[in-house]
């Protein structure tokens, strides 16, 4: 019951800071920029007046946002409120890239294989997303979080360091040496949307369900 | 009396069969314990050693036979070219859909 309270009023006070986020229009441009820069210090530079100047690619990550708190207005939900402008704490997903399972943090940068047909700068989305999970709960895929997408940006396309092969065998005038670099693309995570609605697993679940307790 | 001697001279036939009788017998039995465990070597070894499913439990292992997965959606999509995204301002970014 104490855990449940504590939960119920973190709950409510993100709720009314979101309330209080979304009433000013000037802290919704700046949002997106501090969360991702700084998301431990995001809370402080949202709730002081400065407003941060802002380029071309954050202006539309703005714009992202304000799609995004648009989108969640006509659907307020009492149990658990949208938040798009400011995560859950403690959210992560985990994607599927070119056969490979990587955790992506919103606000972090990731390198993966190259991805083929994309530019830097370039909004892409993430569409395999096997697991969703925050600090209080966690969707599990069967095999995938249906609707969930994981956005993120473009951020260079690189090389990694050289590999070098070398081969010799003696007395048989047979020497080779073959240089490669493998393509890289590194990505800056956006953010994680459309999990909401899949069903969850929680502590209070799985401690019910544990025999002898 | 001859019918006593024709009786002694089949108790003689009789004693001496038995006797070679019991002699075929013990070596029947020793062929048959000699070679009813012989010390195979190399191939011969390894063929009668090697494991067998013998149990029905056993026999009726098979790989496990999981559902097939359902369509699963592209890895990654694009949603804001570069170019779209530096030339406005404000671009209008798409919803893709799962």
């Amino acid at each position: 019951m104490a855990t449940a309270t504590v939960s119920i009023s973190t709950l409510c006070a993100t709720f009314g800071t979101h309330c209080a986020i979304s009433h000013d229009p000037k802290p919704l441009f700046s949002q997106p920029f501090s969360l991702n820069r700084f998301p431990s210090t995001s809370y402080k530079l949202t709730l002081s007046p400065r407003s941060p100047i802002s380029t071309l690619p954050k202006v539309s990550e703005s714009a992202v946002a304000e799609t995004e708190t648009g989108s969640s207005e006509p659907e307020p939900d009492q149990i658990v409120p949208a938040q798009p402008p400011s995560w859950e704490p403690g959210l992560f997903a985990v994607v599927m890239i070119g056969g490979r399972q990587y955790i992506v943090h919103p606000g972090r940068h990731l390198t993966v294989q190259r991805l083929k047909g994309a530019n830097v700068n370039d909004k892409i989305a993430l569409h395999k997303v096997l697991l969703v999970g925050t600090d209080t709960s966690c969707y599990i895929g069967k095999p995938i979080v249906t609707n969930a997408v994981v956005y993120a940006t473009v951020e260079e396309q690189g090389l990694d360091p050289k590999v070098i092969v070398f081969k010799y065998k003696k007395k048989k005038h047979y020497r080779r040496n073959i240089g490669h670099r493998q393509p890289n693309t590194r990505i800056r995570i956006n953010s994680i949307m459309g999990y909401e609605n899949y069903p969850k697993v929680t502590m209070d679940d799985i401690k019910s369900d544990e025999p002898g307790s | 009396m001859s019918l006593v001697s024709s009786m002694f001279g089949c108790g003689v036939v009789m004693a001496a069969s038995q006797a070679m009788g019991i002699g075929r017998r013990s070596d029947g039995g020793l062929t048959i314990v000699c070679s009813s465990r012989p010390q195979k070597k190399a191939t011969a070894h390894h063929m009668k050693t090697r494991p067998r499913k013998t149990q029905a439990w056993d026999r009726n292992r098979k790989p496990t036979v999981y559902d097939p997965l359902p369509p699963l959606p592209p890895d990654w999509t694009l949603v804001i070219p570069a170019d779209a995204s530096s030339a406005p301002v404000t671009p209008p970014p798409p919803t893709p859909s799962a």
